[in-house]
């Protein structure tokens, strides 16, 4: 069974489910509880739950997270909303240096089944410090997971995963798309973290991305098909760690091509990850170099026009699969 | 220090084969000198020194094959120092040794200060520089490519490649395994069956036409008395290999038609009479050709190229007409017939026949035909039916002229001047219908010959 809902809703209803599931899982965060949080993702829930489940904590990213690790640590189950990802540069300390390595300081004996969740990247106008794309700086850390789900079916499904896992989860959201709509599975749906999924099959050229490029990917595959002839398959990584090699390897050894995708600086970032696992594991099976499509380098634009000049573009990422394939640009 | 390398004479020539030096090692060599007999898939011609100064080194030896491109000698300017002695230039022949990879240029500074025919431009900086980017086993390939190559047991030197830098694509081996052309050589007897009906666009004409006889399973020579051992020229390799080509995959169709000639027997014997003076003679070929040209205009298709990305049709007729040699055949081409008067096309195709005969055709002047003519009336041919050139859509076979017994229109039995005109036409681009047609309208052009004048 199948319910048309919006990538928000399925967030709120995996979160209920955990509430409902589990006594451990609480909710923290800024204006999450009275207010409903700035982005209504938990409207509603402080009234249900109550202020003991749904927590609203002071302006204090590293106070907070670090509460959430000490909890986590001794057995509760936190959920901890960063309003947008761009704060927890201030609780980065804590993330990185206590959650992604209490588990291993202590031998496993120590787990932290922690959540931190939040709108992430930008395209809605928020301008250079609020506009940013942490899936690279996160992804980087041993002892985090990280995933970033782009449908509500796997926003939903995912998060029934982040909070079951017993391991810090960087829970990346697309944040533009909160409003879009999606069929979203009822009941316990959870999505298993390291399995892409392939959103749109093709045999020519594969793109490859997560997140809110999915869509842009899917745009850039009807217009290659239509005004080129081109069969595009679409991956949508869903988590960035664990990574899923395999999926993106079969793929490229039945296109021979491929075009990495990220909203992100070309420097240091996923697209980099994604062509080097295809270039050591898929070479014998390349007819052309793989191609990465990334932001500008500048810091995000508050300016409509300049930030969806910043941005990877439908033309941009149908262009380099182009490239790809020898055939002449548009 | 100059080279002189072995010319590109042709679309499709890939080698050449250095029958004889005219000059030796030390002769003095002004522009514009022959210095070797150097002999295509088509024609044989003298090769010309492109500088003046010594001929410091004959690289190739007299019956070599060279592949295009390859030094066959070296001109020395004064005061330039004599390369260091290198390997012999040709690998046609699979030569082994000779201190170095088949292919290098000589001398950094030889290729770098004046090297004549330089292909491509942009040469890996560093090491030896290449004379030819392809000619010592490295491609520009993408893994793919060389995978299936493997795979496939292809020769990658056969492809070109379309993509950045003349890197060899996906699509190109795609092509190549789809018209068989890459096979490597030996490779076994499926060679022949491979070969795409575009002989111009295949590589290596050469090495597949032995390979052919290879494939072939050929008896051995019996040796007995009286028997000779003959070996083919290159030209009868060639032709033998396009014309089994042509005769496998094109799908061909005959139509004959009967002309009276009575009526342009009379103009002719009128035209010369008056054109006399001017030294024009008229032949019957030039008629037949011009009508052909003529009959055109309303068959399109019958004046097509069967190329890789469709038919290509032709406005203007560019009449390729068969002439005979010693050692085979050759069909120089004239332009744009159909705008010509016959005294233009009289005086055109002597000249071709003669340049023909003689070995001094250049490419331009047998490339790019678009409908083909072969006359064997002076022979005394009742009929016959000739071979499409690929990529032609048709030719046209001429026979005698024979006096036969005729009806005329009282039922009175009078002599009349008849001649066969048989089309051998591609049943790709064109159906019998068309043929037919175009056939019937040559007919009353030659019959009516005043229409050869509108």
């Amino acid at each position: 069974m199948a319910e048309t809902k919006t990538y928000r809703e399925a967030l709120r209803d995996a979160m209920v489910h955990e509430l409902d599931r589990d006594e451990s899982v609480v909710l923290m965060g800024e204006d999450i509880g009275v207010y409903g949080g700035t982005h209504l993702i938990t409207d509603g829930l402080y009234d249900e739950y109550g202020p003991k489940r749904i927590m609203d904590t002071p302006i204090s990213e590293g106070g907070f997270t670090g509460a959430a690790i000490g909890m986590a640590m001794l057995g509760m189950r936190p959920i901890v909303e960063m309003m947008t990802w761009n704060f927890s540069f201030l609780a980065s300390d804590q993330i990185i240096q206590n959650a992604a390595k209490v588990r291993y300081f202590s031998g496993g004996q120590v787990e932290v089944p922690l959540v931190i969740r939040g709108p992430n990247g930008g395209g809605v106008q928020l301008s250079a410090q609020h506009t940013h794309s942490l899936e690279n700086l996160y992804g980087h850390f041993p002892g985090l997971k990280v995933v970033s789900p782009v449908t509500p079916n796997d926003a939903k499904g995912m998060m029934l995963t982040a909070v079951r896992d017993p391991n810090p989860v960087i829970f990346l959201e697309a944040g533009a798309l909160y409003g879009t709509k999606g069929e979203v599975g009822e009941g316990d749906n959870a999505v298993p973290f390291g399995k892409a999924r392939i959103a749109r099959e093709g045999t020519d050229v594969t793109l490859i991305a997560y997140g809110r490029q999915v869509s842009l990917c899917m745009r850039a595959a009807d217009a290659l098909e239509e005004e080129d002839g081109v069969s595009a398959e679409v991956i949508d990584l869903r988590s960035i760690r664990p990574f899923d090699e395999d999926t993106l390897v079969k793929s490229v050894e039945k296109t021979h091509r491929a075009v990495a995708v990220q909203e992100q600086w070309k420097w240091f970032g996923v697209a980099s990850e994604v062509a080097a696992i295809i270039q050591e594991q898929a070479f014998d099976y390349l007819d052309a170099p793989v191609q990465r499509v990334s932001g500008a380098e500048v810091p995000a634009p508050y300016a409509r026009n300049l930030e969806l000049a910043a941005f990877p573009s439908e033309k941009m990422v149908a262009n380099a699969a182009r490239r790809t394939l020898y055939i002449e640009e548009k | 220090m100059p080279e002189v390398i072995m010319p590109k004479m042709g679309d499709a020539m890939e080698e050449g084969t250095l029958l004889k030096w005219l000059m030796s090692e030390g002769d003095e060599v002004s522009e514009g000198d022959a210095i070797a007999e150097i002999e295509t898939d088509k024609v044989t011609m003298e090769l010309e020194a492109e500088d003046s100064g010594t001929l410091a080194e004959l690289i190739a030896d007299e019956g070599q094959d060279v592949a295009v491109g390859q030094p066959i000698a070296f001109i020395q300017a004064e005061g330039e120092e004599a390369p260091s002695r290198t390997e012999k230039g040709g690998e046609a022949e699979g030569e082994e040794g000779g201190g170095g990879e088949g292919g290098e240029a000589p001398t950094a500074t030889a290729t770098q200060t004046d090297a004549p025919k330089e292909e491509e431009p942009e040469q890996p900086s560093g090491g030896e520089q290449q004379a030819n980017g392809r000619s010592n086993g490295q491609f520009r390939a993408s893994p793919i490519v060389r995978r299936l190559a493997g795979e496939n047991d292809l020769d990658l030197s056969k492809i070109e490649g379309s993509g950045p830098a003349g890197r060899i694509v996906e699509r190109d081996v795609r092509a190549a395994l789809e018209d068989g052309s890459a096979k490597r050589d030996g490779g076994g007897e499926e060679e022949v069956d491979g070969q795409n009906g575009q002989a111009e666009a295949q590589a290596q004409p050469v090495q597949a036409s032995q390979g052919s006889l290879q494939a072939a399973k050929l008896p051995e020579p019996t040796g007995w008395p009286g028997t000779t051992l003959v070996e083919p020229t290159r030209m009868m390799r060639v032709i033998g290999e396009r014309m089994t080509e042509a005769k496998q995959n094109i799908p061909h169709f005959y139509a004959t038609v009967e002309v009276r000639m009575d009526n342009a027997m009379a103009l002719r014997k009128q035209l010369n009479e008056q054109l006399e003076a001017e030294g024009v003679k008229l032949s019957v070929n030039d008629f037949v050709m011009k009508a052909c040209a003529v009959a055109l205009r309303n068959y399109p298709n019958l004046n097509a190229l069967y190329t890789s990305k469709g038919v290509e049709l032709h406005g203007a007729v560019n009449m390729a007409m068969a002439v005979a040699l010693d050692q085979g055949l050759i069909t120089p081409v004239i332009r744009d017939i159909g705008s010509k008067g016959l005294a233009a096309i009289s005086r055109e195709s002597k000249e071709l026949a003669r340049k023909a005969r003689e070995g001094e055709l250049k490419p331009d002047e047998y490339q790019g035909g678009t409908i083909t003519v072969s006359n064997m009336g002076m022979f005394g041919i009742e009929s016959f039916t000739a071979i499409v050139t690929p990529p032609q859509a048709a030719i046209i076979a001429v026979s005698s002229i024979v006096k036969r017994p005729s009806y005329d229109e009282n039922n009175e039995v009078v002599p009349a001047s008849m001649m066969k005109l048989t089309l051998s036409a591609d049943h790709r681009i064109a159906n019998g219908r068309d043929g037919a047609l175009y056939m019937a309208e040559v007919q009353k052009t030659l019959e009516n010959p005043v229409l050869l004048m509108v």
